[in-house]
């Protein structure tokens, strides 16, 4: 009787097709040697709000003494910048775009938001998101994966 | 007469925010109890119901970690109730030896008092390395020196059989900090919180399969004016014992095929990976299955409105009760735009959740009444 069992090549031939097709986190599990943790802290402006879209898109780069004393923090990485365009509503779809594109902005293109939340809504500033997202550190040169926490 | 069929509701009391209840020792757990008497099916999260050496069982109440209690709430993820589970025990490497003994032996009495089936215990390869830290609104947060090595060891132990992870991290000591003082008297931020729920966190996005952390402290010198809300963290020796019972009866994860129930999210929470705990299951393929469009209220502080889980409700169209529950942050409904229920405690809350289980607009309670 002939074996219905596919051959291994065959097999490692589909299992690469899945795998090519497969966008991490979805379907595969992460390598756990390159997971990292991102803080991070953006400010999201609402847009109706005229003083926050009129406002230049990025304040000067790194904190200053006038700042607010959340932007002044060395625990996070402040920025009010990169969040994207005002938001409409605190709708989840478009806080997490916003977060995205502050965690690419931090050179985290992969990262996914672990724990967030809004933690202050100012009728100048928007919303203040705080969180922590998990994202893959990039191995180091001559190795298969290197584990690194920032923050 | 027949009792009104239960109203699956969800109770969040964020972590790490000083909320005056619930921000302390479990001292969430008699609004919790209200609350799965008041709907019949509560579902909440650890920091609510984790009083150290102090738990209550109740089939009514439903013990689900914070990140898959966002999934849950976006519709991604389902709740598989279940008689028991098999709890693994990670504890970190960095715990010394005597302590490590005092958990060691919590395990052995929940083992052979209350029955569990606790097994296996694995000790991290190297220390975890908990790191504290506060966020610009104050709240607390923390991370890991070596998450590789919190998820290489939660693989272990699921692979060895566990089904739900308690983990032990050792936290560090700070006895004569300002922050400690002022938990301790009441009027403080949980300094710990925020770190747990990362690493709680990140463990059941890893493996799909409850889990929850206690953190492992050398014991404090005893406060006479210790606030009765934190007096459950000085009971014992470890803060385990709730997290073995909570973990015991917690449901399983199942990743939910298809379309969540909301359209607004389908792009906000990343749908639970595949290779964990159980198959993901087309929505409707099991009746015991507990769904998010099952959900007939979500009850959270009034200032603490800002989370994922309860944007993903009101974006469902779950009814909102906030509760007068005073805490750092001051993200109200109304700064973001949503309806809600107000109440000014948890017993009115548990009005209003029994008001909307048997099919009453809350409204209607209150004069003069308002317009239709």
């Amino acid at each position: 009787m002939p074996s219905t069992r596919p051959s291994s090549a065959s097999t490692r031939s589909e299992r690469r097709v899945v795998l090519s097709a497969a966008a991490w986190p979805l379907d595969q599990p992460p390598d756990p040697r390159r997971v990292i943790l991102v803080p991070f802290q953006l400010w999201c402006p609402r847009s109706g709000d005229s003083a926050a879209e009129s406002r230049p898109a990025c304040p000067p780069a790194g904190p200053s003494e006038s700042a607010p004393a959340d932007q002044r923090s060395g625990d996070l990485l402040a920025a009010r910048c990169d969040a994207g365009p005002p938001l409409a509503a605190a709708t989840i779809a478009a806080l997490q775009a916003a977060m995205g594109t502050h965690l690419r902005s931090l050179g985290h293109g992969d990262a996914e938001p672990l724990r967030w939340a809004i933690t202050a809504v100012d009728p100048l500033q928007g919303f203040r998101l705080e969180g922590v997202a998990v994202a893959m550190a990039a191995p180091a040169p001559g190795e298969s994966g290197a584990a690194e926490t920032r923050g | 007469m027949s009792e009104a069929p239960v109203l699956p509701t969800l109770l969040l009391i964020p972590t790490g925010i000083g909320c005056a209840l619930g921000g302390y020792a479990g001292d969430g757990l008699p609004a919790a109890r209200l609350l799965a008497a008041a709907s019949g099916c509560l579902i909440t999260h650890p920091n609510v119901v984790n009083a150290a050496s102090l738990y209550w069982s109740d089939r009514r109440l439903h013990y689900v970690e914070g990140w898959a209690l966002d999934r849950f709430a976006a519709g991604t993820l389902a709740l598989a109730p279940r008689a028991s589970q098999r709890v693994g025990v990670l504890l970190d490497a960095a715990i010394e030896p005597a302590l490590l003994l005092r958990h060691r032996q919590v395990i052995d009495a929940c083992r052979s008092s209350l029955g569990l089936p606790i097994g296996p215990l694995l000790v991290s390869e190297a220390p975890l390395g908990v790191e504290l830290s506060l966020a610009a609104s104050g709240s607390s947060w923390g991370t890991l020196a070596r998450p590789d090595l919190l998820l290489r060891a939660g693989e272990r132990l699921r692979d060895a059989g566990a089904t739900a992870i308690a983990v032990v991290a050792r936290f560090p000591d700070d006895p004569d900090s300002a922050e400690l003082a002022a938990y301790r008297a009441g009027s403080g931020v949980d300094a710990l919180a925020g770190a747990e729920a990362v690493i709680s966190h990140l463990l059941v996005r890893h493996l799909g399969i409850p889990c929850a952390h206690a953190p492992a402290l050398l014991p404090l010198d005893p406060d006479p004016e210790l606030d009765p809300r934190a007096a459950a963290e000085e009971l014992g020796h470890t803060f385990l014992p709730c997290v073995l019972v909570g973990l015991s009866r917690a449901p399983d994860l199942v990743p939910i095929e298809g379309p969540p129930a909301s359209a607004a999210t389908a792009d906000s929470a990343p749908r639970p990976r595949r290779p964990w705990g159980a198959a993901p299951v087309p929505l409707g393929a099991s009746s015991s299955l507990l769904h998010a469009s099952q959900l007939g209220a979500v009850v959270a502080p009034a200032g603490a409105v800002g989370g994922a889980a309860v944007l993903a409700c009101v974006e469902r169209g779950v009814p909102l009760i906030t509760v007068d529950n005073p805490c750092l942050l001051d993200v109200t409904a109304e700064a973001l735009g949503l309806p809600s229920l107000k109440a000014r405690s948890y017993a009115e809350a548990a009005g209003l959740v029994m008001a909307l289980r048997e099919g009453l607009d809350p409204r209607s309670l209150v004069r003069p009444l308002a317009p239709g």
